[in-house]
């Protein structure tokens, strides 16, 4: 390398130097690079993340009333009134194509957000609870999906896990879009990483409450998660 | 006297239309000296011959459909003088002739003195071989040898109708134009209508599949009468809880064929197309085109009728859009088995079915969903009551899913033109043949 230098400054005096010079440069910078590659994982801090927010697709109202699984006003609609005998079946259906991106540990988060259709307000009794058995659209409060013996739901409106319900906070967040905020970390980690499930949610009101629907533009139900992003 | 000569010109008449060999060699000589039979033991021995052949129901016989009319309903005549002949058989007997009759249907029965002498089982038989003469096919009509053994055949003691039938199929003639009722097909062409009401159908698609009509039309314009080739097109509407709305197109080719120990054995590839828009598709699980190939064999019996049937088909994909998730349905293909067996009286056919569909899979996935049934089968019985004539007929019929594995139902084969959706289903058809 020294021999390499010094064949390069014995040129013509000018010529000579600048081609030293840049001959340098290039094996500083090279001899620099493999020695930092070569020290492993390389960063210079956390990884980058972005906040993603995705509207759920899965949005399906079950009702002992209701027997059509293909009833048209139990989806597709701009907003959902429940009750103790009206549930909403949520699941963020593309939640697998996000997977590798979704960050967890630490501060990050991930959220599911209602809108009220009324006052922001915490209500008594909402809750959402982790969903016990694969559903479909076609979902009924007598069964999960049609096809099959294994359809029917253990119980009828919906099998869930009481231990993994959560209750709603507030989160004035950027206004105008004030929503009920559900932390939804832990069932992330216990059903789509642990399990590799997702089943989505059930949301179960013990008194009236009227939330936005799939339909709504910018209220509806929608997941709020970190998302790690390249530079 | 005016009997006679009327009877005399009948003959004549006869002679000069008739072919050109004349019976069992009668060339009319006797014609002269004849006397109408109205009493005595030709008479008598005639209506045994009748309870005889009554007995063994050979109306039911194709070939001697016509026997016991020719028996009962040709005129007799006896000769004064006997004629003499070196021939023997069954009219013949110690040089002289007892009996003679024109090959043609309606011809009388010419006696002569000499059968005077014969027992009643010899002239019973007399009179059943000289009314073969006039009513088996042309061809063996004339044939001493074969009327002679289906003389015996009838007239041996303790035989039966299956013994006779069996002799006579032997000789009858293996030609085209023979009776729908023998081989072949006379009339094998057929439109109709049909129309099924579904139990608990189509509960998986965005409105439930209430009812099915469909016209169709299968036309054999090409082959032969024993094996007829042709299509056929069936069209459907469904009824639904939206309305209605067009049903899948069936579009086939078809081709029977008569076997020749007496099969109905049928051929036939059938397209179920969907006619549904590219709009309508998404609301349906249904909308999907198959192939449905198979093979029946079909056998009438006097009194009964069996009926085997096999057919494959094809797989097929479809999609169905609910809310924002579009599933999609992917269908294995269906090894389809039927037996059907029945009573015939007459025109009526009652019977019952029994049939088992054997499906490779259904699988379903949309969003985070995903279903994946395996094999499974669908087994259904069900009534049919049918009037079959000639020219057309009608049939109720029923179809109950019995068993089937994993919960499934009709709505899993995708088939709405073969097998229907739900539980079962009632249904009517009617048609002409022609």
């Amino acid at each position: 390398m020294v021999k390499l230098l010094e064949r390069l400054s014995t040129g013509a005096s000018g010529r000579g130097r600048w081609r030293a010079s840049r001959a340098g440069a290039f094996v500083t910078s090279t001899i620099g690079a493999l020695v930092l590659t070569g020290c492993g994982d390389f960063s210079f801090g956390p990884p980058h993340t972005q906040e993603a927010v995705r509207s759920l697709e899965g949005v399906k109202l079950i009702h002992p009333a209701i027997l059509n699984s293909a009833d048209p006003m139990a989806f597709g609609q701009p907003t959902y009134r429940l009750d103790d005998q009206t549930r909403l079946l949520l699941r963020f259906e593309s939640l697998n194509e996000y997977a590798s991106a979704i960050a967890t540990g630490g501060t990050h988060r991930i959220e599911l957000l209602l809108y009220p259709t009324g006052d922001l307000v915490l209500p008594e009794g909402l809750r959402i609870c982790p969903v016990a058995k694969n559903w479909m659209m076609l979902a009924t409060w007598r069964a999960a999906h049609p096809f099959g013996g294994d359809g029917p739901w253990l119980a009828p409106g919906g099998d869930f896990h009481p231990e993994g319900c959560q209750e709603p906070v507030l989160d004035t967040g950027d206004a105008p879009e004030e929503a009920l905020v559900f932390d939804l970390s832990a069932w992330y980690r216990d059903y789509p990483e642990a399990r590799e499930e997702n089943f989505g949610w059930i949301l179960l009101a013990s008194n009236p409450y009227e939330v936005f629907g799939e339909t709504s533009s910018s209220r509806s139900p929608r997941v709020r998660f970190d998302k790690y992003v390249s530079l | 006297m005016l009997k006679s000569i009327l009877a005399i010109l009948f003959f004549v008449a006869a002679i000069s239309s008739a072919a050109t060999k004349v019976g069992n060699g009668d060339d009319g000589s006797d014609l002269e000296n004849l006397q109408p039979v109205t009493s005595g033991k030709l008479l008598d021995s005639r209506g045994a011959a009748v309870s005889l052949v009554e007995s063994l129901n050979v109306r039911g016989i194709p070939g001697l459909g016509t026997l016991t009319a020719e028996i009962q309903n040709a005129p007799l005549f006896l000769s004064e003088n006997d004629i003499s002949s070196a021939e023997t058989g069954w009219e013949f007997g110690a040089g002289k002739v007892f009996a003679r009759t024109f090959a043609t249907p309606h011809a009388a029965t010419r006696f002569f003195p000499a059968s005077l002498q014969l027992s009643k089982a010899q002239l019973i038989a007399l009179h059943v071989h000289e009314a073969l003469h006039r009513s088996l096919p042309p061809g063996i009509r004339e044939n001493e040898r074969i009327v002679g053994e289906i003389t015996l055949a009838i007239t041996t003691p303790d035989t039966t109708h299956d013994q006779v039938s069996n002799v006579v199929q032997h000789y009858l003639p293996k030609n085209k134009n023979e009776s729908q009722t023998g081989k072949g097909y006379d009339q094998p062409s057929e439109v109709g209508y049909g129309y099924s009401h579904f139990f608990s159908g189509g509960t998986i698609s965005n409105y439930s599949v209430s009812s099915l009509h469909s016209i169709q039309s299968h036309l054999y314009p090409f082959g032969s009468h024993q094996v007829p080739f042709g299509m056929g097109l069936n069209l459907s509407y469904l009824g639904t809880s939206s309305g209605g709305q067009m049903g899948p197109l069936g579009v086939s080719l078809r081709f029977r064929v008569w076997s020749s120990r007496g099969f109905d054995v049928g051929l036939w590839a059938e397209a179920s197309l969907n006619t549904l828009s590219a709009e309508e598709l998404k609301q349906s699980p249904f909308g999907r085109d198959m192939i449905t190939a198979g093979i029946s064999f079909r056998k009438d019996l006097e009194f009964a009728y069996v009926e085997n049937r096999v057919s494959i088909s094809s797989g097929g994909k479809a999609t169905h859009d609910l809310g924002l998730i579009r599933y999609h349905y992917d269908y294995g293909e269906v090894i389809n088995v039927k037996l059907k067996a029945g009573t015939r009286l007459g025109p009526i056919h009652l019977g019952a079915y029994a049939k088992l569909h054997l499906a490779n899979y259904l699988r379903v996935n949309g969003g985070a969903f995903n279903y994946d049934s395996g094999r499974f089968r669908v087994f259904s019985v069900g009534p049919e009551i049918a009037y079959r004539g000639e020219s057309g007929g009608a049939s109720l019929f029923g179809r109950l899913l019995v068993d089937s594995t994993k919960g499934a139902d009709f709505d899993y084969l995708g088939n709405l033109l073969g097998v229907g959706v739900g539980q079962g289903s009632v249904g009517v058809s009617t048609w002409l043949n022609f």
